[in-house]
This record gives C-alpha cells, structure tokens and sequence, in this order.
C-alpha cells in the first residue's frame, strides 16, 4: 500500500492538472481517446515520482509531450495510419490547425503547442525538448512559418 | 492581429475542444476510477484516487477493460502494455505464471457458453510491454518475463459477466486479476 502523503500528492496532481494536460495532449494528438491514454498512462508513470516535486505541473507537461510522441512512433510503427481526430464538429479555422498541427512534426508541434498554448519562454521550451534556447527558437518560428502556409 | 496572437487565439479555442474530464466518472470505491479509449485491446491507462490505480484500457469499438494495479508494484505494472495486441474479448484474466495457465483451462472447459480466445505467455507479455514502453527505459529496466503476467482472454456468451463469475474467476488458483470489457 502506497504511502498516505504519496497518494494525496498523487490525487492532488491529478485534480489540479488533469484538464491542462487535457488540452496540451489534445492539440498534440487530435483526439481525446488518445489524449486520455497518454494522461493516464502519464499519471501512471509518473505516481512515485511527484511528491518530492514543489511543482509537478512542468514535469507532467513534458511527460504528456513525451507520452503523444511516443503515441505518433507507435502508430507510425503499427501502420495505423488512418485519421484519428474526433469527430468534433469543429469551425473551419479550427479544422485548419488541427490539419495544420498533424502535417508538423512531432517537434514542431510540440514547440508550437510549448510557446503559443502554454506561453513557455524559449529556454524552457528549449529544455523539454532537449535542445538549445536558439534551436528551440528556430523550432518555433519554422512551425509557424509552415502553419501560416495552411491557415488562412 | 498578428500570425502569432491568431495562432495562439486559436490553439486556446482548439484546446477548449479537449475532454477535460474523465471519460467515465470516477468510481465509488476511492482506489478506483478512469476511462480510456486506445488500440484494438489494450489495457493500458490509469487513473486512481488513492494506493492503488485502476489501469482501463479500451478497444476503438467503445469496449473498455479495467484492471487494478499499483505502478509502485513492478509486477503489478508489468499489467501495462502486456495484453497489446489481444483479439477482441470479454474478459482478460491475468495469471501469476505460464503455470496457472491450467487452472483457468480446465475451469473454462467445464462452463459452457464460455471460451478462450486468446492465451499469452509471459514471454509474450514481456515482448509486449517491451514494445508498448520502448521509449521508457526507465519503465522496462529490471524486468524479466518472470515478471509479467500470463493472459488469457474469455469470451463469454450472451450479456456481459456478471459480477458473481467475476468473482468465481478471481478465485481461481493462480489468478492475479480479472480485467472486464464493458462498453460506456
């Protein structure tokens, strides 16, 4: 049996997080099946590793980037291919960025959902994908680049 | 407005879009709880409220499994990822070892309108989760097929097992846990 401190810090997490991680791994993904997977299996990961962090919400955050990642490898891999969005009646410009999401890489996307959606600074993002603050800048601006191209 | 303030403006808009609640509610009981919706079989997700989790997994055809684990448990987490790949089923049962694979055998074959439709090996559990976990090291480091679960998948005739077979399957010798498929 888990320690009671441990859980309560795990339970807390989840309530606190669980709808941000939500949207990070819904614009990483497209789909809130997968999005769901990727949270859980984040939260089950990470269950042990939280209490000894003042502010697990980053390290959950990366996690779940890391987590959609290894989603697209899988499907890559299992040659599942076939779209995977929700069927959401979405706007059309919102159509537009989702389709303009799926077309960038996982990178890419991260580093456009790290600086748009979660306002990160570039060091951090820079951090959580594991490169330097200028290759993380470049990340950013070539995304953006290659999303204006597709949004009108 | 500028390219930057409209994609930021519309990633927010697109991320309202996001589920951002359970898919199922959370159980009574406060060790279990979660939903999911993944590949083909798969048990996989987890989301708890206390010691121990309940990891929920889920066909693309609305069937979810549901299995209680407890990550901190390495045999317990070995559950995850082991069962990818399993045919469509009604019940997953998780088996101690290769060993256990009779008891569950000879039970079925004494019940009619249930049958087996898949069995896996520890080893193939283990190749499973070594596939499901490939980018998480940290995840697979240690663990031996010893360590996984043997599975066995049940179909069960008519509605959906109820909780009195569950409980019989539970009680078998050498079962480690029964995931139930359930549509939601």
């Amino acid at each position: 049996m888990r320690a009671n401190r441990e859980t309560d810090v795990w339970e807390a997490a989840y309530r606190q997080h669980f709808p941000a991680l939500m949207r990070v791994a819904y614009l990483m993904t497209g789909s809130n099946a997968v999005a769901e997977d990727v949270v859980h299996d984040v939260f089950v990961a990470c269950a042990d590793r939280l209490e000894g962090l003042d502010d697990p919400g980053p390290y959950l955050r990366v996690s779940v980037v890391n987590g959609c990642r290894r989603h697209h490898r899988r499907r890559a891999r299992t040659a599942e291919q076939a779209q995977l969005c929700d069927e959401i009646e979405l706007p059309s410009e919102l159509v537009e960025l989702r389709d303009g999401l799926d077309r960038l890489d996982h990178r890419k996307r991260a580093a456009v959902v790290f600086r748009y959606f979660l306002d990160m600074p570039y060091e951090e993002i820079a951090a959580a994908l594991n490169c330097r603050p200028s290759t993380a800048r470049s990340l950013v601006h070539r995304s953006l680049r290659q999303l204006k191209e597709v949004l009108q | 407005m500028t390219a930057e303030d409209d994609l930021r403006q519309r990633l927010h808009a697109l991320g309202e879009h996001a589920r951002t609640a359970p898919h199922r509610p959370l159980g009574d009981h406060p060790h279990t709880a979660g939903s999911s919706s993944q590949r083909r079989v798969g048990v996989a997700v987890a989301i708890g409220l206390a010691a121990v989790l309940v990891v929920v997994g889920a066909t693309r055809s609305d069937r979810t499994t549901e299995i209680a684990t407890d990550p901190a448990d390495p045999g317990q987490r070995a559950l995850l990822g082991s069962t990818q790949g399993l045919p469509e089923h009604d019940l997953v049962v998780f088996l101690h070892g290769d060993e256990d694979m009779t008891s569950i055998t000879d039970w079925v074959d004494r019940r009619p309108g249930i049958t087996i439709t898949h069995v896996q090996t520890q080893q193939q559990s283990f190749a499973n989760f070594l596939d499901w976990y490939v980018d998480d090291p940290e995840l697979t480091a240690g663990l031996t097929p010893e360590a996984m679960p043997a599975v066995v998948g049940l179909d069960i005739e008519g509605s959906a097992a109820s909780q009195s077979l569950l409980a019989t399957i539970n009680g078998i010798p050498g079962v480690y846990h029964v995931a139930q498929a359930s549509g939601y």
